[in-house]
């Protein structure tokens, strides 16, 4: 396992008032435990407001996390100040989704793909950065070029040839294609795959396109306002879905068979808020098989058959 | 079948200090009542131009509508004045957009903003602008519609937003809803919901729906008929069962080939060659044939005509209409 | 090739005739300042001196007894006329001095006060405005604290004050313009810092391990850098105008030092005796040289802000 996270939580803090009181908090990740192995790419799919872009950001340490420890290579790097960061900041990376923002606009090419190489002192950068644009598919001569010259698929290029520069074993791959056009979704995809099957990386792919997750993913966690719904292999999750959040999800998501149509059924009401969020299962305000035992409580994640886990109380 | 809009070889350009970027080149499509067309094209395609052509909204300058005809309800829009628009924005044709959070103006309620839409349309008093606005709340599925009146946008989720927005867009019973890309920025759960409504308004109220997007699957849950868009120009169009059964145009193979809910778990994903030409850039004679792998001399030469392939089924393609190199 | 943002931003301003106009003017009258800047040896009985300056050599007349009218042979001093020894552009002063020559003695103190006060600002609202933004807490209640004091104080009565207190001169007045004119950048680049700092590319730069210096000065200062750019063009003509205020009331630079504030102050008394050529050659050159920033500073407004870089 090159990564285990275990109850990792992150609150923010809600302030109001006059004097800044702590007013309650946003359990945005509020216990998630998983991990994964080499090579491996684990998707993390959920909504807006599932937390599983928190989840990333606490594991390459953006964010500070307010409980649960990450163990990266047998090291537990939650509670590490920035010093001792320093050796894994260069085993682990991230992709970020927006590929407008994720560049600095007054920043070459070349300056951004080799910042990493910078900050950790290493020299050759020159010839190293050529390396890495040729191999996400860019030309060398790109390096003297701005952000702004490049269209979103290639500036993801440019986004994943950072992440390679500094040599990593494991990247988080937040989004990395949701802002895409579909013909250029598949070339990035294409990359990562080529990528990983050349470099052995173990991905963690958040998304919320279930069918990009679907192809690229080995196994799938599915989060909902904080806590993992459900966890399974990819195929045994599609094929047989257990949360009934998991199959409201699928459910939602419209067929490419127009003669066949499934007619749209929403899940009907909203997420709660994560701001002090109700005591037991977060969907049971959403859910058609709700009970009073929905409430009472934390559920735990019940293991219903080999390496496929569901919390909720029907599978008790 | 009534049409309530129809489009004839409409050119919207705009005249940068690059040379004329030819966003939308020779469009024709209609949509009939009750209908929806779906209009399906990746970014830069000229999907969205069309849309604001149909409104008079393109930003005049850069742009210009400068040929063809548009027909709304019959009416001919083209030669309207400004003032004329007016009068149709809202009430014959409305728009709703891909972002509910920057389309309501965060200082009114919301309730103030759909009165607003109505009363600019209609002489009717406050009170009864009021007894509408909660009426089309309600039947958008917003929860105590009369309460929510004084929400202001920022109070409501994503969701609720473009609700709101379609209270708005359908509260004058327009002929015509163009929706550009409405759900884009929802969850897929959020966006199940939108779609549904927007589908029983329609039922309701005999709207023809102009959807604009690039997802596929909206398109084959919504759509009656399909016109897929590349580089200013429609390269097909027919029923949507059609087009998703058999697809001609190597552009549309592309599209769908590219999808990983159709691609086998594990093996590449197929990908077209090249990228989307600048509009002030397109490449001569056939847009795509720079990116086509069924290329001929002749795509480089002369543009290919929209030809039927089948029973309302068209296609611009010369292979696919049986040209060979 | 590499569009830098600078090369986009020319290509841009090219486009904005009266802005090229207003740059050539620009650069006409810096090359009246630097004329007045390079020194020329002077051979006196004493030896060699250098007080002397190439617009001095150019364009410095010797000194009649008195006033006279522009390009007349013949001017009045006791209701007595006398010859002058040169034709004067646009006459003399009460000094006898020409009025066109002391004009441009006035450029080069424009072009000083118009630009190092806004350096002197510049500085300390960077460093201020990017510390409060990035770290917030209390840092950002610090420097905000000060900032709302400062600016809550009549500039004028604290600049007098300052002035008071350090002696009479350029330079001095050069200082005191710049530490109390930064309130107003610094807020800009807090506001601005606040924005950038959240974005992708400073968290990606995070994740490789940048440390906080890194960041601020590689990351979010190039990004906020346009504000002031802008902000210091824009601030030319408000400090060059200002210096004119001041001389008029007082407190400007010490006589001997070229000033169109002090021309146009003395124009107070010269009116009244229908002699206009100092307040106008002074009021000319200023407008003009304002003018002329002002056309080129909006089009370099327009070609900077990011916002505005629309497709």
């Amino acid at each position: 396992m090159i990564l285990e996270v275990k109850d990792l939580k992150k609150y923010f803090p809600v302030k109001r008032g006059l004097m800044r009181l702590n007013a309650g908090y946003v359990k945005a990740v509020d216990g998630v435990t998983f991990s994964i192995g080499e090579g491996e790419t684990v998707g993390l799919v959920g909504e807006s407001g599932s937390g599983k872009t928190t989840v990333g950001k606490c594991i390459v340490r953006l964010l500070n996390p307010t409980g649960g420890s990450i163990l990266f290579d047998n090291t537990d790097i939650a509670g590490l100040r920035p010093k001792g960061l320093k050796t894994y900041r260069k085993k682990m990376q991230i992709v970020f989704q927006d590929p407008f923002s994720s560049l600095n606009p007054r920043m070459t090419i070349s300056d951004i793909v080799g910042e990493g190489l910078a900050i950790m002192g290493e020299s050759g950068r020159e010839k190293r950065v050529s390396e890495l644009l040729e191999t996400v598919g860019l030309s060398a001569r790109d390096g003297s070029r701005y952000p702004h010259e490049f269209s979103g698929g290639q500036r993801q290029r440019i986004g994943i040839a950072r992440a390679l520069a500094v040599g990593p074993s494991f990247i988080v791959c937040d989004e990395p294609v949701s802002a895409l056009d579909v013909s250029i979704q598949a070339q990035i995809i294409n990359l990562l795959e080529e990528l990983q099957a050349k470099f052995s990386f173990s991905y963690l792919f958040v998304a919320h396109d279930l069918s990009v997750v679907r192809h690229i993913a080995d196994r799938i966690l599915v989060m909902y306002v904080g806590k993992v719904m459900e966890e399974a292999p990819t195929e045994e999750l599609f094929a047989n879905p257990l949360h009934p959040y998991t199959k409201a999800l699928f459910s939602s998501i419209p067929s490419l068979d127009p003669a066949n149509r499934r007619g749209l059924s929403p899940i009907p009401g909203e997420p709660p808020s994560p701001v002090e969020p109700p005591p037991g299962c977060r969907f049971a305000s959403r859910c058609p098989h709700a009970t009073a035992q929905c409430a009472e409580g934390d559920i735990e994640f019940i293991e219903v058959s080999k390496n496929h886990k569901v919390r909720c109380v029907l599978y008790r | 079948m009534e049409e309530v809009l129809k489009i004839e070889n409409l050119k919207t350009h705009f005249f940068t200090g690059e040379g004329p970027a030819r966003a939308v080149d020779g469009v024709s499509v209609s949509v009939g009542k009750k209908r929806t067309l779906g209009l399906v094209g990746e970014s830069g395609c000229g999907k969205t131009v069309t849309a604001l052509s149909i409104l008079k909204l393109i930003p005049s300058p850069p742009g210009r509508i400068v040929g063809g005809s548009i027909t709304l309800s019959g009416k001919e829009i083209l030669p309207l004045s400004e003032v004329e628009m007016r009068d149709i924005r809202g009430k014959l044709a409305s728009m709703i957009f891909q972002e509910p959070m920057t389309s309501l103006n965060p200082v009114f309620t919301i309730g103030t903003q759909i009165m607003e839409a109505v009363r600019i349309h209609t002489d009717m008093g406050r009170a009864e602008a009021r007894e509408i606005a909660v009426e089309y709340l309600a039947k958008v599925g917003i929860p105590e519609a009369r309460r929510m009146m004084l929400q202001y946008p920022h109070q409501l989720s994503g969701g609720m937003k473009q609700r709101v927005m379609i209270a708005m867009a359908l509260c004058l019973k327009p002929s015509l809803l163009i929706a550009d890309e409405p759900t884009t920025a929802l969850d897929v759960t959020i966006q199940a919901g939108i779609l549904r409504l927007i589908q029983d308004l329609q039922a309701e109220s005999g709207t023809a729906v102009l959807l604009i997007t690039h997802d596929l699957g909206i398109v084959a849950e919504m759509a009656d008929e399909v016109a897929v868009m590349y580089a200013g120009k429609i390269v097909e169009s027919g029923p949507c069962i059609s087009i998703f059964s058999s697809f001609v145009h190597p552009y549309t193979e592309g599209l769908f080939k590219s999808l990983p809910g159709r691609t086998e778990k594990g093996s590449r994903l197929y990908t077209i060659a090249g990228s989307v030409p600048s509009a002030t850039g397109f490449p001569p004679g056939c847009r795509f044939h720079t990116r086509c792998p069924l290329a001929i001399e002749k795509c480089s030469l002369e543009e290919p005509l929209l030809v039927e392939v089948g029973g309302d089924h068209r296609c611009a393609c010369w292979v696919r209409a049986g040209e060979s190199a | 090739m590499a569009e830098s943002h600078m090369k986009i931003a020319v290509k841009r301003i090219r486009k904005d005739r009266l802005a090229v106009a207003g740059f050539c003017v620009i650069c006409l009258f810096a090359l009246i300042a630097v004329l007045d800047v390079v020194p020329l040896p002077r051979h006196d009985v004493s030896g060699v001196k250098w007080d002397r300056t190439v617009l001095d050599a150019v364009f410095k007349k010797a000194p009649e007894k008195s006033y006279s009218s522009p390009l007349v042979k013949k001017g009045i001093l006791n209701r007595k006329e006398f010859t002058l020894t040169s034709r004067h552009l646009v006459g003399t002063d009460n000094l006898g001095e020409d009025v066109f020559y002391n004009a441009l003695k006035g450029v080069r103190t424009a072009f000083i006060i118009g630009i190092v006060p806004s350096l002197i600002a510049g500085l300390f609202a960077i460093i201020l405005g990017l510390l409060a933004g990035y770290y917030g807490g209390w840092i950002d209640d610090v420097i905000q604290y000060v900032y709302q004091v400062l600016s809550s104080i009549p500039g004028i009565l604290l600049l007098i004050a300052m002035l008071m207190v350090m002696e009479r001169g350029l330079w001095q007045l050069c200082v005191a313009l710049g530490v109390t004119s930064w309130v107003g950048l610094c807020r800009l680049i807090r506001g601005e810092t606040l924005k950038v700092k959240n974005m992708e590319y400073v968290e990606a730069a995070r994740a490789l391990g940048a440390s906080d210096f890194r960041l601020l000065f590689r990351h979010i200062l190039p990004n906020v850098m346009y504000l002031v750019i802008i902000e210091m063009t824009l601030d030319f003509s408000a400090l060059v105008m200002s210096e004119t205020v001041l001389t008029y009331i007082g407190v400007g630079v010490e006589p001997g030092t070229g000033s169109w504030g002090r021309m146009i102050m003395m124009a107070d008394r010269e009116l009244a005796n229908a002699i206009w050529w100092n307040l106008t050659a002074a009021s000319a050159f200023l407008f003009v040289l304002v003018l002329a920033f002002n056309l080129f500073a909006d089009a370099l407004r327009d070609a900077l802000d990011p916002r505005l870089r629309g497709n």
